[in-house]
């Protein structure tokens, strides 16, 4: 896949002693992991737990990280093995998942909503997010819109995009930075002045 | 350099497809800069929006999981720095590019090998007479080593992420009766069939065909000599 | 709670359903979707050139063989070779497929009345194929070392089988597939030991380099299909999920046969009626061949029955009990009464 490199670069940051580095990666796939462990919880809440979880044994098994596969790859075995173990202690309830992959796309549409609703104020934070950001894909030309969801909802690298569109693969890198500054521009509105929460990493 | 260069770099860093070296620099100035890393934090945003994944928005004084896995890392050691690591594989040896004509293709990537067998097949010889000398045929890779067919089944190396039982090869149990000439409507009726057969490899009837179990000489006739010359 | 459509995901629907075939993937909202790796793997089945080396395991037999493969201005053509020693190959182009058995001297000739190549792909992300299997998450697994994903087909009672394919994260290539009984035992596997995806390939490459002088060429006569002319058939009852699909086609051949075609949404069942008149083969020396009751040829069950007359033969690759009981069901329709599909038996 090609995530390969950046992630691999990051990976050898942190194994050679920068958790920064690791911060970066967990802003990365944070939401693809509490979706992938919504599918075996019953509670939002308890995905994001077990998300966190898996999170931390990732990165506690990462000296072991030899990159014979992508990191994902990687990470999503740990998700799932972390949910399934999850499932088994909590004894409270037994878990019933319904994985009724036809209606997928309802489904997790609903499930994602569901997680964004512990307060209210997150709620209306995550509703103003979705129509800023489909607000500006709508306004996108259709070239950049083309990249980018090539790019992000198909994961085709830039070379397979490059032969979709049938352009070189600099005009991809391009179209694509240039959709995400698009829409960046309205999500920094979102945020009176962007979502950093500038922090200071350890 | 400039602004938009230096950015449209971090959203090729974010996506992989940004090489080695530029990648390293890019990094340093990621984990050192607050507004890149914030950045890369919508850009993961802008995904989970399109992907409708949870947004994991904190609110309400609630960090956010970034934050929580953060936090609980202060408490980790930091990872001890081995010795560096393999060289990780090189993604996309090269690219290749629909336009390319001629020698230019045929060089670039007239033939991507994709998988080498690392056991012994148990065959007589893998026939590569065909293999073109020219360089716009196929640079096939079949790396097999010959060797006297010794009724031993292979163990395809295939790993899987959490039931690698299931996913080995067991010998199954036998499939087809043998000795029995099947009826030669029957056969008709296969070889009809195998075009609308199950999904994957229709290889039933020639697989048949070479054991035996059906003869290829069954409801045929004798083409003239007008008819096989006409074919040449 | 409904999900609000955005115009720019209408508009790119929209732009799939017009027939962007290539945008169809970039419809799914997750990597993780199978069905968008299966419309992938269809894509580079339909559209790739590949050369590689297929292990062909079925019951305990094995089969190794290699399969060229070109797609050309539309056109299929493919060549296999067997790497057993005997020699024999199999030439498929468009509409016809020419096998040589150069241990007997006999090049056989025969029409096909698909142009399909010998890997086939499986039915894409229509809703409906797959409401009798259970399908699984894309798993991320390895395959000799590459990362591939894994996809698991399940069946969901004892009236099919199961399957399992590999397929390869960077060229969308089932490197690998299984297909898989009710218990798990593995009924058949399919792995490629070596493959190239070659932009060119050679015609050179898809003839056959074998000298034929002295061979005998003969051309296959099939029986000729076509619906019965006084007869139309129904089934009584079929096993859950199936339905009637549609009728199959072969041309040339001289005595009439029907083809009815029974599918789950994934898999086929064929069956074929004709009259019982014709004597049933008899073998070399003699003897009839057996005509009736269940079979099996490779990973296909059959079983033949008579009724009123005819011979109802179904065949598939599902379970023996399967076969039986849709050649059981057929039954004869009064020509008023217009055939239908009839609901599944519970």
């Amino acid at each position: 896949m090609s995530d390969d490199v950046s992630d691999l670069v990051l990976v050898q940051r942190v194994q050679a002693g920068e958790k920064a580095a690791f911060d970066l990666l967990v802003r990365k796939y944070q939401h693809r992991v509490v979706k992938l462990v919504m599918r075996y919880m019953r509670q939002p809440a308890d995905a994001e737990d077990v998300a966190q979880e898996a999170f931390i044994k990732a990165y506690r098994a990462l000296p072991q990280f030899r990159g014979e596969s992508a990191f994902y790859t990687w990470l999503y075995r740990i998700a799932i093995n972390t949910a399934k173990n999850a499932i088994v202690s909590r004894a409270r309830s037994p878990v019933e998942y319904d994985l009724d992959l036809q209606n997928t796309e309802e489904s997790y549409d609903l499930q994602s909503r569901l997680a964004d609703h512990d307060t209210p104020e997150a709620l209306v934070l995550a509703e103003e997010i979705r129509t800023v950001v489909n607000q500006a894909m709508d306004a996108l030309p259709e070239d950049l819109r083309t990249a980018i969801v090539l790019r992000e909802l198909d994961g085709q690298s830039y070379e397979a995009i490059a032969a979709t569109m049938d352009c070189p693969v600099g005009t991809v890198r391009s179209r694509i930075f240039r959709a995400r500054e698009a829409i960046d521009r309205r999500l920094l509105q979102v945020f009176d002045g962007g979502l950093g929460r500038v922090e200071e990493l350890a | 350099m400039n602004e938009t260069e230096r950015d449209s770099q971090l959203s090729a860093l974010f996506d992989g497809e940004l090489a080695a070296d530029p990648a390293a620099l890019v990094t340093r100035r990621l984990l050192k800069d607050p507004a890149l890393r914030a950045t890369w934090g919508r850009y993961a945003l802008i995904g989970a929006v399109l992907r409708q994944e949870p947004l994991l928005q904190p609110a309400g004084g609630r960090a956010d999981l970034a934050d929580r896995v953060r936090q609980s890392l202060l408490a980790e050691p930091e990872l001890a720095p081995v010795a560096p690591p393999p060289v990780f594989a090189q993604p996309r040896a090269g690219g290749w590019r629909r336009g390319l004509t001629g020698a230019a293709l045929a060089a670039s990537v007239a033939a991507v090998a994709l998988l080498v067998l690392r056991w012994q097949m148990p065959v007589a010889e893998v026939p590569l007479a065909a293999q073109p000398s020219s360089p716009s045929g196929a640079v096939v890779v079949a790396n097999v080593a010959p060797q006297a067919a010794s009724g031993v089944l292979p163990e395809p190396v295939v790993s899987s992420s959490v039931e690698d039982v299931a996913h080995s090869y067991t010998t199954p149990r036998q499939a087809a009766p043998s000795g029995a000439r099947l009826a030669a409507h029957l056969v008709d009726y296969v070889v009809a069939h195998s075009d609308y057969a199950s999904p994957g490899v229709r290889l039933s009837s020639l697989s048949a065909q070479m054991s035996g179990s059906m003869d290829p000489a069954e409801n045929t006739v004798e083409m003239t000599k007008d008819e096989v010359g006409a074919r040449r | 709670m409904h999900a609000v459509k955005h115009p720019w995901t209408r508009s790119l629907r929209a732009a799939c359903w017009a027939g962007g075939a290539v945008l169809w993937a970039a419809c799914s909202a997750a990597a993780d979707d199978p069905r968008v790796w299966v419309d992938r793997m269809n894509q580079a089945l339909a559209t790739r050139n590949y050369d590689g080396v297929l292990v062909h395991q079925l019951g305990d037999r094995q089969d190794t063989l290699r399969i060229i493969h070109r797609i050309q201005d539309g056109h299929l053509t493919e060549r296999l070779l067997s790497a057993d020693g005997s020699g024999r190959e199999f030439v498929r182009s468009d509409n016809e497929l020419v096998s040589y058995f150069p241990d007997r001297r006999i090049v056989v000739v025969e029409r096909r009345s698909r142009s399909l190549g010998f890997i086939g792909g499986l039915p894409g992300v229509d809703a409906n194929s797959y409401s009798q299997y259970d399908l699984g998450d894309a798993e991320p697994a390895l395959v000799q070392g590459r990362p591939a994903r894994l996809i698991s087909i399940r069946p969901r009672d004892g009236y099919r089988y199961g399957y399992r394919l590999w397929i390869d994260e960077k060229t969308s290539m089932p490197v690998q597939t299984q297909l898989f009984a009710g218990d798990g035992s593995i009924i058949e596997q399919n792995t490629f030991a070596s493959l190239t995806l070659p932009a060119h390939i050679d015609e050179q490459l898809l003839r056959s380099q074998l000298p034929t002088d002295g061979y005998r060429w003969l051309r296959r006569q099939p029986p000729q299909f076509k619906p019965g002319e006084k007869v139309s058939w129904a089934a009584q009852a079929l096993p859950p999920g199936f339905r009637r699909t549609g009728v199959g086609g072969t041309d040339g051949g001289n005595k009439p046969v029907s083809h009815l075609l029974f599918s789950d949404g994934l898999v086929t069942v064929s069956v074929f009626i004709e009259s019982a008149d014709t004597p049933p083969a008899l073998t070399r020396n003699g003897t009839p061949r057996k005509a009736d009751g269940p079979a099996q040829l490779g990973a296909a069950a059959a079983f033949t029955a008579h009724l009123d007359g005819y011979r109802v033969t179904a065949v598939g690759e599902v379970p023996p009990q399967t076969v039986r009981l849709i050649a059981e069901s057929l039954r004869p329709q009064p020509e008023t009464a217009t055939a239908s599909p009839v609901a599944p038996a519970h």
